[in-house]
């Protein structure tokens, strides 16, 4: 059976048809004329874009040492269902995600040591100072929010990431136009010029983290990004103490698409940072592959405090090495309302007072 | 008429202008959508780049006017 070749128009992706007429190849719907060298290589390049090709060696972490984990206790929250480690002598008592009361598990056994640890830079004093001036300044935040102190509940946790790094091999087309107006005395023109461009090349990316905790929202870990990978340090089980620890739920496997995901993103808006010059540029296709992919099990140091208000719980949660402090805080809606309100109908009425003053002195011409 | 309707108009932008952004502020957790902070310095390196015409196409439209010129 012979094959059958569709090409797409360039313009507006319909399918384009020869046309003997005019010697080649047409589009029926946009009525665009294209060479047909041209659209042979316009269709091959976005074909040859396509098909990513991502794969990782995730083998991370490693074994604990005889004896290493004998003084480390897990303990359990019958609320969330959160597991977290702590030393002996530091104990635990509220579980970090959900502030309710966690009963001692057993001692720490099993899972993987931790490649790499950040360890904690900031202290409590400095998380509780990041809090109050974090909700500072903040006029639409509710007063009771705000005089309500929850900051004794704040908590050092480390919690697992997984750390992926590789070189990104990409393959990518853009369409790109560029537009010119004009007018005579009955017509205004619009000539938009097509082009195709293409780009090839690598980029490399080093310790992409993604959260490896299930009871961490990724989003709340992602928003305390970044962290200076550059003072990671050996794991030692010396760094836990004083903080609790949170043991990985989420395998490498299982965080691979995040990882994927973010740097393709990246390597996309870095290539379509090359097409210059035009006046709008739209990916077309793109094909990643990923070389020499490696992972790392990782502990990223966290201040965490949750509560509850009004019936919902709230979440922050600061870096604890840069001290970057992110939650989503309640909004007082009537007083936003009443701010809302208040401008438009301040300002109109101001408005239309001046309106009516300059109606009656110019006579209303 | 229209005066007031234009300062409530302006009223309401300002409203908008001053109040979404104090409640923007409120909301500080989202997703991160690349992985830019972990992009190895100068590490992009361009095997080809080629940008290639492939049409141009132009469309004109009439210019609608309330007075049709005259006849001469």
């Amino acid at each position: 059976m012979p094959d059958v070749n569709e090409y797409k128009c360039p313009c507006c992706g319909a399918k384009l048809e020869f046309n003997s007429a005019v010697q080649k190849m047409k589009c029926p719907y946009c009525d665009s004329e294209f060479d047909i060298d041209t659209v042979q290589d316009y269709n091959e390049q976005l074909s040859a874009a396509t098909g990513d090709e991502m794969n990782w060696d995730t083998e991370a972490g490693g074994e604990w040492a005889e004896g290493e984990t004998s003084n480390m206790r897990v303990y359990s929250c019958k609320s969330c269902g959160g597991q977290i480690i702590a030393e002996e002598t530091t104990g635990a008592s509220f579980c970090p995600y959900c502030n309710n009361p966690v009963i001692m598990a057993g001692t720490f056994s099993g899972d993987l040591r931790p490649d790499l640890i950040i360890p904690f830079k900031l202290d409590k004093e400095a998380a509780k100072k990041a809090y109050e001036k974090f909700i500072t300044g903040k006029s639409l935040l509710p007063k009771v929010f705000k005089d309500q102190n929850h900051i004794e509940e704040i908590k050092g946790l480390y919690v697992p990431v997984w750390l992926f790094g590789a070189e990104a091999d990409a393959n990518m087309c853009f369409r790109a136009e560029k537009k010119k107006t004009w007018s005579d005395a009955n017509y205004r023109y619009v000539e938009t010029s097509y082009y195709q461009a293409v780009r090839k090349g690598k980029m490399s990316f080093e310790h992409v983290p993604v959260d490896g905790s299930q009871k961490m929202p990724d989003a709340l870990m992602e928003s305390i990004e970044p962290y200076d990978y550059t003072q990671a340090v050996p794991f030692k089980t010396a760094y836990l103490s004083g903080y609790l620890a949170d043991k990985y739920d989420v395998s490498s496997e299982e965080s691979i698409n995040r990882a994927n995901t973010r740097i393709k993103s990246s390597t996309e808006a870095a290539f379509a940072q090359s097409v210059t010059g035009y006046d709008s540029v739209q990916c077309e296709s793109s094909a990643v592959k990923l070389n020499g992919g490696k992972a790392q099990y990782a502990l990223y140091p966290v201040w965490i405090l949750n509560t509850d208000w009004n019936g919902t719980k709230y979440t922050f949660a600061m870096n604890g090495q840069t001290g970057k402090l992110v939650g989503d805080l309640p909004a007082d809606v009537a007083k936003a309302a009443v701010m809302f309100f208040g401008i438009t109908g301040g300002i109109g009425v101001v408005g239309s007072i001046l309106w009516i003053l300059f109606q009656i002195l110019t006579g209303g011409n | 008429m229209g005066g007031i309707l234009v300062s409530f108009l302006i009223g309401l932008v300002v409203a908008c202008i001053v109040v979404l952004p104090k409640l923007s502020a409120l909301k500080t957790v989202r997703m991160k959508t690349g992985a830019s902070d972990y992009t190895v310095k100068d590490s992009l390196k361009f095997s080809e780049k080629r940008d290639v015409f492939l049409n141009t196409k132009v469309e004109k439209t009439v210019i609608q006017r309330s007075n049709p010129p005259a006849n001469r």
